[in-house]
């Protein structure tokens, strides 16, 4: 059988989760025989380097079976790209690889209408969507946050979004809903990485039948023994540094410790993406870790360790006793 | 004899009165002032050293002097020319007392007389705090339409009240583009302060002359736009049950909307779209989606684009022409169906309804928040006491509503299959045939607004009433074009005009929510 993974990213360009899940469902469905995996990721003007004069697919670094996928003209608030090219591409390339299943992991960068584009070009093929967050109902990066009042939000509605995003009528979020219900209507199964995002779409609209809950699981090396140490005193954040994971909020609350007198702990960051937080939260964290570096070794609270592979993980959790979480949404725990 | 003395200085030292006319601009000169009013006035042309001395020295009997005008208080801002002969002119003057009698241009190989009657007189704060006699609508706008090119360059004009007081202004006539100049003027009629109800005040302005000039130019600028659209075939060619033509103006992300909700539709394969561009900045945008469109959802599209904003009427008219089927919807861009089933629905209701029941035809609309929107369309008639000539009277205008706007959704009386006054331009179904005996939409609306009541009534005329059928679509009112001040403007050159075309006919028994007309009820 052969299993077309379309992943926004490719892991080895862009950290995230949502192509490192990708990608090892990819190299996991590559060690069972009967299955023919093919990955088409994509890049974006993040990587301008991948681009090839007049290219719109290509291959990755000679690896086998591994696409990339030259985003262009790509409309955030639609979710979909203004390329007609592209569009044709992507058709020619479903005819090219005649995937058994097509298995979108995101559809940012490529388009929610792609979903309907791959069954009207494959009308036998299974069609798979993951969401990794509410981006289908939520048109504020899918986080499901009341932007004006700091909440967390039950439900989307053409009303509740323009409060939240007041510069759109509410008619928008009305035709915005029809128009990502239009493209699901065509997936022959949703999944998600947490129970709690299942009610979410339900209420929203998705038929339960369709819903299922699948774990992000990604393979690791054996965790590293822990150097045994009296004081448990080393705070450890892992993750993308933008504005919905929090990371802000931990910088702030070792602040007040420090204005406090409180000294005697250690905050490690790992994570990457600093460029995809909004320009406050960039601003924000950008200062407190350039003011961090002033400081004399001895008295910095806060260690920036940059970004990692999975497969560091290992020798980075062994530094630390805690891990902390101050994601400001709701989605889940999915690893 | 006279002039052979006369030195200008002298005269205008002599005469204080004339300097500050001649200062204002109301004569070129001493000499002009001298030749046309001082002569016969009997002022002295003697030079001061000569003049007795130690007595009063009248420079001008009393009598004569008493029948010196006084120059008007007013300035000409601007005079523009467009390529096809557009006039502008702008301006104000102090005739609250003297009122304007009239105002003439003169250019190389042509001149042109605005009568004051026929000005559009608006409101200038900008100047109006200067005058003593308070609030008084002192600006004036004039629009003529010579049909042919006019050569611009310098302007004379000339500025006269009732008691024939005179201002002489020399500009250059300023070139615009004719498009510019329809703007310009619309926006202008829009944006000025009126003194009264602003509506109302703003329709007699342009009723006079300015109208009836717009409508004409206007005419001209759509016959052009359309006169040779670029037209795209996307997907495959064939003939339909029915053609969907979508007018856009200015929002070029309603192809990909609507074409991703139409095309879930079962039936949809026999049907085409038509996407008339009105707004040509956008032409590359909806090609591109129209492209994107027959790809994904495989519809089959014609892309035409005009050159320029044709408006609505002449939009739709010259894409109904690339049809392939015998059956017309016109649909706004921001319409949807709201059932899954829409288009088997109105297959079913075109083919098993009687032919003059569907003949032409409208359906439901709803709001966005679940409510009704359309369920056909009726005409009211608001009046306003008027003052024309110092006498009192009354203003009509027509006002086109919708039945059931904001109703529950599910109002079976608004909902029941009937026949009404009109429906909404937003969703038509039309037997193509009927409509090119009605020959399709008036063209002489501005961009859009009207057209729809004014195929209706047509309709009606013809005897055949529309129907409203039970087919509930979505429509996001409003949000499917871009809404500029010219557009207001437009509006209100519409109203005026489907006024003064339909008034009688809606008076006769089409007034109201619950018209007694015969044809209604038959």
């Amino acid at each position: 059988m052969k299993v077309l993974l379309v992943s926004l990213y490719h892991p080895e360009l862009v950290r995230g989760g949502s192509q490192t899940v990708a990608y090892e469902l990819f190299q996991g469905l590559a060690e069972v025989p009967e299955i023919e995996p093919v990955l088409l990721a994509s890049a974006d003007q993040t990587t301008p380097a991948m681009f090839k004069s007049g290219a719109r697919i290509t291959g990755f670094d000679g690896r086998e079976n591994e696409f990339l996928f030259l985003a262009q003209e790509y409309d955030h608030g639609w979710e979909k790209s203004g390329s007609a090219l592209l569009a044709e591409a992507f058709e020619a390339f479903l005819r090219l690889v005649a995937p058994e299943v097509v298995h979108f992991h995101h559809f940012m960068t490529f388009g929610i209408d792609f979903l309907t584009l791959t069954r009207r070009v494959l009308p036998a093929a299974r069609i798979v969507f993951t969401a990794h967050e509410f981006l289908i109902i939520c048109a504020a990066n899918g986080h499901m946050l009341r932007r004006h009042e700091d909440a967390l939000c039950s439900k989307a509605s053409p009303v509740r979004c323009h409060q939240c995003l007041p510069t759109l009528p509410p008619e928008h979020f009305f035709l915005r809903e029809m128009w990502m219900k239009r493209h699901l209507q065509v997936v022959d199964a949703v999944t998600v990485p947490s129970r709690f995002m299942i009610r979410h779409f339900v209420d929203w609209g998705i038929a339960a039948h369709k819903l299922s809950h699948v774990t992000n699981e990604v393979s690791l090396p054996p965790a590293k023994p822990k150097l045994a140490r009296k004081r448990r005193n080393r705070f450890g954040f892992f993750g993308q540094l933008v504005d919905a994971k929090g990371l802000q909020t931990l910088l702030r609350a070792v602040s007040l410790l420090r204005a406090e007198g409180f000294l005697g702990f250690q905050a490690e960051i790992n994570g990457d993406n600093l460029r995809f937080a909004s320009a406050e939260c960039r601003a924000e964290i950008e200062k407190f870790l350039a003011e961090e570096e002033k400081l004399p070794v001895a008295e910095r609270l806060v260690v920036f360790n940059g970004a990692y592979h999975p497969e560091q993980l290992p020798a980075r959790m062994a530094r630390i006793d805690w891990c902390v979480v101050p994601s400001l949404w709701g989605r889940r725990s999915a690893w | 004899m006279e002039e052979a003395r006369f030195d200008e200085e002298t005269y205008l030292r002599l005469n204080p009165d004339v300097r500050l006319a001649v200062a204002a601009g109301a004569f070129r000169s001493g000499l002009e002032h001298f030749q046309r009013f001082g002569g016969n006035e009997g002022r002295l042309l003697a030079r001061p050293e000569r003049l007795k001395r130690d007595c009063v020295v009248f420079t001008a009997a009393p009598e004569a002097r008493r029948g010196t005008v006084k120059a008007p208080l007013c300035a000409i801002d601007v005079v523009k020319l467009s390529p096809a002969g557009g006039v502008f002119l702008l301006g104000w003057v102090d005739d609250a007392v003297d009122r304007l009698e009239r105002v003439d241009l003169y250019l190389s190989g042509w001149l042109t007389s605005f009568d004051g009657a026929s000005l559009a007189r608006l409101r200038r704060q900008d100047v109006e705090a200067e005058f003593p006699g308070g609030r008084h609508s002192c600006g004036f706008l004039g629009f003529l339409f010579a049909a042919r090119g006019l050569t611009g360059g310098a302007c004379s004009v000339v500025l006269r009240l009732k008691s024939g007081a005179e201002a002489h202004f020399l500009l250059a006539a300023e070139p615009i583009a004719d498009h510019e100049l329809r703007k310009l003027v619309l926006g202008h009629i829009a944006s000025a302060q009126y003194l009264g109800n602003p509506y109302f005040e703003a329709v007699a302005a342009i009723a006079p002359v300015i109208g009836a000039q717009l409508v004409d130019f206007n005419k001209l600028l759509s016959r052009r736009a359309v006169a040779a659209p670029y037209v795209e075939r996307f997907g495959a060619r064939g003939r339909y049950s029915g053609s969907i033509i979508v007018c856009l103006y200015g929002r070029p992300e309603y192809v990909f909307l609507q074409a991703a909700m139409f095309s879930a539709q079962p039936g949809i394969g026999a049907y085409e779209f038509i996407y008339v561009v009105n707004s040509f900045w956008i032409a590359e945008a909806v090609l591109k989606e129209a492209r994107r469109a027959a790809r994904i959802y495989g519809l089959d599209i014609t892309v035409v684009v005009l050159a320029g904003n044709a408006g609505f009427g002449a939009a739709n008219n010259v894409a109904a022409e690339y049809a392939a089927s015998d059956r017309l919807l016109i649909v706004n861009p921001d319409v949807f169906p709201r059932q899954a089933d829409w288009i088997i629905a109105h297959d079913e209701v075109v083919a098993q309804r009687a032919e003059a029941e569907v003949r032409m035809f409208g359906a439901p609309l709803y709001y966005d928040d679940g409510s009704l929107m359309h369920a056909g369309m009726y005409f009211e008639l608001d009046t306003l006491p008027a003052l024309a000539g110092g006498r009192l009277g009354s203003a009509g205008l027509l006002r086109v509503e919708h039945s059931g706007k904001g109703a529950p959704p599910e109002t079976a009386a608004l909902l029941r299959r009937r026949r009404v006054p009109a429906v909404t331009g937003a969703f038509m179904s039309v037997a193509r045939p009927w409509f090119e005996s009605l020959s399709g939409f008036s063209q002489d609306y501005i961009f859009g607004h009207y057209e729809d009541a004014d195929l209706c009534l047509r309709s009606l005329a013809a005897g055949c009433p529309v129907w409203l059928q039970d087919l509930r679509l979505w429509h996001l009112e409003g949000k499917g074009a871009v809404r500029k001040p010219q557009h207001e403007g437009a509006a209100v050159v519409n109203r005026w005009l489907f006024t003064t075309t339909w008034k009688d006919t809606v008076q006769n028994g089409l007034l109201g929510p619950a018209p007694e007309h015969a044809e209604l009820h038959s």
